[in-house]
């Protein structure tokens, strides 16, 4: 059996209460959350865990957890020595005043690269980003599509023995993002192991040799993901068909697209968004073999927020 | 989540140094003279109280009374930063306490620092002030090197104190933004306590009014004050004690409030 790189034993996990105030004097209630309820996990080495599940299953807090964010309330997180890094900070600490390459050396070092390491690595992520002409003019003068590639290659250039990512990232233009899947693809096969959560069973299937299927905070199951995805798709499905609204042009080009591999096209009525599912789905706009999926991101509940 | 992981951001020097110095950058942007406002800005406000109170006030030395709002304000500019700065340090660090591991400590730090480049900027001018008036300085100045260090360590709990409550009860910061206006007025920084006769005595109850001896009275009175050290190493105390029992116990929840 490959080594063990991280274990984690029966996490448990609550947002605690932080209303303020009593009766018509009360802030919006925040009423004390169990998310996670008792999550144990193992990654070993040349692993590939999914944390796959709806939105509000647990799987970011379940990340933070893992990557010393959220202290859990009970159970044990063990990194045997290995470093950890999380894919979720991109572009955290790009000051717009800054220039491109100082704008490297603030970000590496919050990913916890010394000045010296850091100038080693300042070459070879400016290639990457393709940023040689502007690297010297300040970020501000960036455009969107330049920032993300500087974020990303920065992100990317940090070799952790665990990498946590929270959804499959795709940067810059076309030609950029090839080379972004690759950059990827790269990191997580120099990495010992890591963990993805997504929505995106396709990504899933692609890159992940077990899942473990999280709902509301329980394991509901974990093994390979061949054994585990058929059954969260085919529950995923029953759940979620009815209240997503797709637009006419989206159904075309979703009936004829697998079911494993989803297209990421739709986007849900943002006004249905929360509207709580009725429990036998109303059939008509729905013929019954659809994959529906989500744009990651959107429909997306943010628990930590207050 | 334990009070030496607080402190392990204290160390990496070198990142909370450019955090502080990136700040800096990002308010005075694309400004010709940049952190140099803080100086110009002190300079404007100080010149004019001195200029109207100084002919309001009659009987009193310009000299005297023009090194005492100086210092006065200069030091009040970094209580009064640090301590409304230290509501929000918690707060506006939430994407980043969030997204990374970085030790809270470092966003700590980084304010702090922040406040230090303040403070080193308005003494450039009190410093300039003094060779001015020609004020005739004692080796007892030297104890400001201390004083200097005590706000630091004192602005160093009170972020802590603060940065906590006003988290977890965000009224805390308002409440503290309010009181340090009124504070303004009952601390003896535009007006000398022999100015206002006998109430004078109520001031020694005022805190700040003993932070600010600690420094303005051996430059500006050339003696060390043996209550103000008293009531400040006291609070330096207190405050302390306070932040390490909040750390060892409500650190852990900051992330879940923010």
């Amino acid at each position: 059996m490959p080594q063990l790189l991280m274990k984690a034993e029966k996490l448990i996990l609550g947002y605690p209460d932080t209303t303020v105030g009593f009766g018509m004097f009360r802030t919006q209630r925040m009423g004390r959350k169990l998310a996670l309820k008792g999550v144990s996990l193992e990654l070993r080495q040349g692993e590939n865990l999914a944390l796959i599940g709806s939105n509000g299953s647990g799987k970011s807090t379940l990340l933070r957890t893992l990557a010393g964010i959220y202290p859990p309330d009970a159970g044990t997180i063990n990194t045997f020595g290995n470093s950890v890094q999380t894919l979720f900070n991109m572009g955290i600490g790009m000051k717009p005043e800054l220039t491109g390459r100082q704008n490297i050396m603030l970000m590496s070092m919050i990913g916890g690269k010394t000045p010296a390491e850091i100038e080693e690595m300042i070459p070879k992520i400016v290639e990457f980003s393709e940023l040689h002409a502007v690297i010297e003019d300040p970020v501000r003068t960036y455009s969107r599509g330049m920032a993300m590639r500087l974020s990303f290659a920065v992100a990317t250039s940090l070799q952790p023995e665990i990498l946590l990512i929270d959804e499959w990232i795709g940067a810059g233009d076309e030609n950029f993002r090839k080379k972004a899947q690759k950059r990827l693809t790269d990191m997580i096969s120099g990495s010992k192991g890591f963990i993805l959560a997504s929505h995106n069973t396709g990504i899933v299937q692609q890159y992940c040799t077990r899942s473990l299927w999280l709902d509301k905070g329980d394991v509901i199951a974990v093994g390979p993901t061949e054994d585990v995805i058929p059954d969260y798709i085919a529950k995923s499905r029953g759940q979620t068909i009815a209240p997503v609204r797709l637009p006419d042009t989206a159904r075309k080009i979703d009936s004829k697209t697998s079911d494993a591999v989803p297209t990421e096209k739709l986007q849900p009525d943002p006004a249905v968004k929360d509207a709580p599912k009725p429990s036998p789905p109303p059939k008509p706009a729905n013929p019954a073999n659809r994959p529906v999926v989500v744009q990651r991101g959107v429909a997306k509940p943010k628990p930590q927020d207050p | 989540m334990s009070i030496s992981s607080f402190f392990e951001g204290f160390k990496n020097v070198s990142l909370w140094w450019r955090l502080a110095w990136a700040d800096m950058n990002q308010i005075y942007r694309r400004s010709l003279i940049g952190i140099f406002w803080i100086s110009l800005s002190f300079v404007m406000f100080v010149g004019v109280k001195i200029f109207i109170f100084s002919a309001v006030m009659g009987d009193v030395d310009i000299r005297v009374y023009s090194l005492w709002v100086i210092i006065g304000y200069g030091v009040w500019q970094f209580i009064t930063s640090s301590v409304t700065d230290a509501c929000t340090v918690f707060i506006n660090a939430r994407s980043w306490i969030l997204g990374t591991k970085l030790s809270y400590g470092t966003f700590v730090a980084q304010n702090i620092t922040r406040h230090m480049i303040g403070l080193f900027l308005i003494s450039l001018i009190s410093l300039g002030a003094i060779f001015l008036y020609k004020y005739e300085q004692s080796w007892i100045t030297l104890s400001i090197i201390p004083a200097i260090f005590v706000l630091m360590l004192n602005s160093v709990w009170v972020h802590i104190v603060f940065g906590i409550i006003s988290t977890r009860f965000r009224d805390f910061m308002h409440l503290v933004r309010s009181i340090m206006h009124v504070m303004f007025f009952v601390t003896p920084i535009l007006y000398m306590p022999s100015q206002i006769g006998p109430k004078a005595a109520i001031l020694n109850y005022n805190p700040f009014t003993h932070y600010l001896a600690i420094i303005r009275e051996p430059i500006v009175n050339g003696r060390i004050s043996e209550l103000s050290w008293t009531v400040v190493i006291c609070i330096t105390i207190a405050g302390w004690v306070a932040a390490l029992a909040l750390l060892k116990t409500k650190l852990r929840n900051v992330v879940f409030w923010i």
